[in-house]
């Protein structure tokens, strides 16, 4: 971890987030930038490690800058800093691309707790995601079968497109309440192979989001079929 | 006459657009050239150069076997065509004519003879040679009245100079028996002309009856289902009577006696008319129910006296006497009917039914002459009887009229239909319109009761706490770990509107999830044990109010045990079938009269009675215990 982007308008919280940063990778670089402009325009200009990055901007959404990330700097963690942690302000950053999250207002040594551990790879999972999650692929796979949804190109990737019986019991706890480390317990297995789970279910949905995404593109009419 | 109803059954409105009287003028020149018609095709079937018309004969009223008159009888002069019952009104029985005529040697044709009516029944010879087929008198009936004769004259009988010609007939009395003028020439010539007159006399009621017989049967079954509304099932009565009435103008042989074929015959002809008045009635939507009995009880009475004469009860005289006034008023009654009909016709159909009748009584009225032959000139004792005709021209007004009906009621239903369609559609319209505005409104009222609800939850619980953050930091009551905390406070209950206003906001186990997830790292950093107990209930739905205000009861509960209690273990449990809803920890308790416990004790009380439900606190050394009857009105999944 050499470089870490915050983006964040308010001035307090940035700098809180910058000392989150220090503390949790000492010796980081930071760039800060207060407006979607500004942060877009360092995303094109040097590559980062890592990204905070809030949701509510005063030009834009924080969305955009993940969307920019992914599509040019596909190694960068971005990690989305907000105060609400329901599934309508999350699930659009998931489905963009966040790595994780974090709750503002949460106390300054569990927030690196946290950071440590959404770069050491625990995906970032909370009940009301979990719900999303379960009617999203609930959904999609009504949607005429999970084969049509995949892209071009996925071949045998096509019927792993649906939620396991064990993806689908995972996300069922989570919704109760547990954390990976409790549902790892219940299961008797490792929470290693637990967060292996759920990040095949985050690829899943990035996959089906971005079939989602074609199928509305097709629907109008912005993409040749 | 009484209008009560005006008709309105002209499908072609207007098409005839005349007033009455050149209504009336055009009928009559219509019947005129019909009349005119008829009778220059009756001359010419009876006329041609090249035939002897032969018009004196003798006649004697004898009957003699064999095949001459008796030689010593009296013979009387007569001019032909010859009708007993003008010149010999009570005679009956056989007669003889004899007629002579002239052969050239020198004519080399076969020779022919051709009448067009000898009544009832007759044999002819020639010279003394019976020319077959010889006569049948007696029962069953055979006869031909009404069918034109020829025959042929054998060259071998046939003497230079006079040739005698003599004509046996059969006649009742009173039965309109006589001889026409008897035509006689070459056989190709009189054949033609014989055929000519067969047609007339003969075939035309045998098609006229047919196909009345089709018209009425039609007429009948339509009239059984249509109704009153201008039925045609007396015009289909009139029709089917009609048809019996013509079947004596053309059948030969009946397998009847004289009795019961000549009653019916004789009294269908009033039927037919009282039948056409009936069906006008109907037709022009008139109603004289008095005027229809009578005619129907009249008729019927004529028609006991007819087989009252026939069976010799009652003189012919007696029974004109009853008839001819009450018949001479049907004719005139009719010739009313018909104005009325002119006036109301604005279509051809009627219009035509109009001149159908009026050649009905034309028609009646020349039959009559040929019986009693008072204008001989013009109407002899052989012309053809003109019912047929009139029988074919109702025909076809009936046809037209059924047409007329039949497009009226297909464009009424159409029309009827596109009105139908139109209003439903309106109507259709006017209720997604109505339903639009009603889910418009619906829409607004949700979004406000659901702003409403949010503002009223920021203020209960955000607001309080907020103020009462700034005032404790005015007076310097509160140290920043304090304030830290009753703003944590804040933040916790502004999640809890949130999630409460979100798609999970009315499943109770989605809020606790949320809930516990929430809180979980700060119970770790306070190495507390957090134990969910959900007994197995994976959705607990209810408004999205009562989750809340019992999710802040909840908290509540977790804060204290949290700030006070010094528990290492915390259970929120599901209990009785996800009726209770219980809080506990395993901390030291606390004492229920305690000012600030016993203040958000009453808050909790206030919170649960709001929406349902029932809190109940119990607190000793060993922990504390926070129960909820959940509000009844809770659907568990």
């Amino acid at each position: 971890m050499k470089t870490v982007l915050i983006v964040e308008d308010q001035p307090a919280i940035r700098a809180f987030l910058q000392d989150v940063a220090l503390s949790a990778f000492p010796g980081i670089g930071a760039v800060t930038s207060g407006t979607l402009a500004q942060a877009l325009t360092q995303v094109d200009a040097r590559p980062f490690d890592l990204a905070l990055i809030d949701l509510g901007l005063p030009d834009g959404s924080g969305i955009e800058v993940l969307g920019a990330l992914r599509r040019l700097q596909p190694h960068c963690l971005a990690v989305v800093v907000t105060i609400y942690d329901d599934d309508a302000h999350l699930f659009p950053a998931l489905q963009a691309g966040a790595y994780g999250y974090l709750l503002k207002e949460q106390a300054s040594d569990l927030l690196v707790g946290q950071l440590l551990r959404i770069t050491e790879g625990e995906p970032p999972l909370s009940p009301p995601i979990a719900r999303r999650m379960l009617s999203h692929f609930a959904l999609t796979s009504k949607l005429s079968g999970a084969a049509r949804l995949a892209p071009p190109g996925a071949g045998s990737e096509e019927e792993s497109l649906g939620l396991t019986a064990r993806e689908t019991e995972v996300l069922q706890h989570v919704a109760t309440g547990l954390n990976l480390h409790e549902i790892a317990e219940q299961f008797g297995l490792s929470k290693h192979t637990i967060s292996t789970y759920v990040k095949q279910i985050y690829r899943k949905l990035n996959i089906t989001s971005r079939a989602e995404a074609t199928m509305i593109a097709v629907r109008r009419g912005l993409v040749q079929t | 006459m009484d209008e009560a109803v005006k008709p309105d059954h002209n499908a072609f409105d207007n098409r005839l657009g005349l007033q009455t009287p050149a209504k009336f003028a055009v009928l009559v020149l219509i019947v005129g050239l019909l009349v005119a018609l008829l009778l220059w095709a009756e001359h010419r079937a009876g006329a041609s150069s090249e035939v002897q018309q032969i018009v004196s004969a003798e006649f004697t009223l004898a009957d003699a076997g064999g095949s001459s008159p008796p030689p010593d009888t009296r013979w009387e002069s007569v001019h032909l065509p010859d009708n007993w019952s003008r010149h010999r009104r009570d005679a009956e029985g056989f007669g003889w004519y004899r007629l002579s005529f002239r052969s050239d040697s020198s004519n080399r044709h076969d020779l022919a003879l051709m009448v067009k009516r000898v009544s009832m029944s007759a044999e002819f010879y020639l010279n003394g040679h019976l020319l077959n087929p010889p006569m049948s008198v007696g029962e069953p009936i055979r006869r031909q009245w009404n069918t034109p004769q020829y025959r042929a004259l054998p060259a071998d009988w046939v003497v230079p100079g006079t040739n005698y010609i003599d004509v046996r007939i059969f006649a009742y009395r009173d039965y309109n028996g006589g001889l026409g003028k008897v035509a006689v020439g070459a056989d190709p010539v009189i054949h033609s002309m014989f055929r000519q007159a067969h047609f007339l006399h003969s075939t035309i009621s045998a098609a006229a009856a047919i196909v009345l017989l089709v018209m009425g049967l039609m007429a009948v079954a339509i009239g059984l289902r249509l109704g009153t509304y201008g039925s045609p099932l007396f015009l289909g009565l009139s029709c089917l009577l009609w048809t019996g009435r013509l079947l004596n103008d053309f059948v030969e042989s009946v397998p009847l006696s004289w009795f019961w074929w000549g009653w019916p015959t004789h009294s269908l002809g009033g039927w037919v008319s009282v039948f056409m008045l009936l069906y006008c009635h109907r037709y022009m939507l008139v109603q004289r129910p008095r005027l229809e009995q009578f005619m129907l009880a009249y008729t019927a009475l004529c028609t006991l006296l007819v087989g009252a004469y026939l069976g010799n009860l009652i003189s012919k005289d007696a029974l004109a006497v009853i008839w001819l006034p009450f018949n001479i008023g049907i004719n005139v009654y009719m010739l009313l009917v018909l104005w009325q009909l002119l006036r109301q016709s604005r279509s051809v159909a009627p219009f035509l039914l109009a001149v159908s009748l009026a050649f009905f009584i034309v028609s009646d009225l020349h039959d009559r002459l040929i019986v009693t032959s008072s204008i001989e000139r013009l109407v002899g004792f052989d012309s053809m009887y003109w019912r047929s005709i009139s029988a074919l021209l109702l025909s076809f007004a009936f046809c037209l009229l059924v047409a007329d009906q039949l497009v009226l009621a297909l464009q009424e239903a159409r029309a009827l239909n596109r009105d139908l369609e139109f209003r439903v559609e309106q109507k259709s319209n006017e209720l997604q319109s109505n339903f639009e505005r009603l889910d418009e409104a619906r829409r607004r009222q949700g979004l406000l009761e659901e702003r409403n609800r949010i503002m009223r939850d920021l203020h209960d619980g955000v607001g309080g706490d907020l103020v009462s953050a700034i005032k404790m930091l005015e007076s310097g009551q509160m140290v920043p770990a304090q304030a830290a905390q009753l703003i944590a406070q804040c933040l916790d209950n502004l999640r809890l509107v949130f999630d409460s206003s979100g798609e999970y906001g009315d499943d109770l186990v989605a809020m606790l999830g949320n809930l516990r997830y929430r809180i979980a790292p700060r119970l770790s950093a306070a190495r507390i044990r957090l134990q969910l107990d959900l007994d197995g209930v994976t959705r607990l739905a209810c408004r999205p109010e009562v989750t809340l205000q019992i999710m802040r009861i909840v908290q509540e509960a977790i804060t204290n045990a949290l700030k006070h209690a010094q528990a290492n273990e915390l259970r929120i449990a599901l209990l009785d079938h996800a009726t209770k809803l219980v809080i506990s920890d395993n901390g030291h308790g606390f004492q229920l009269d305690d000012i600030i416990a016993g203040r958000g004790t009453q808050n909790q009380q206030y919170r649960a009675r709001s929406v349902g439900a029932m809190v109940h606190i119990e607190s000793n050394a060993s922990g504390t215990r926070v129960v909820i009857d959940l509000p009844a009105n809770m659907q568990m999944v």
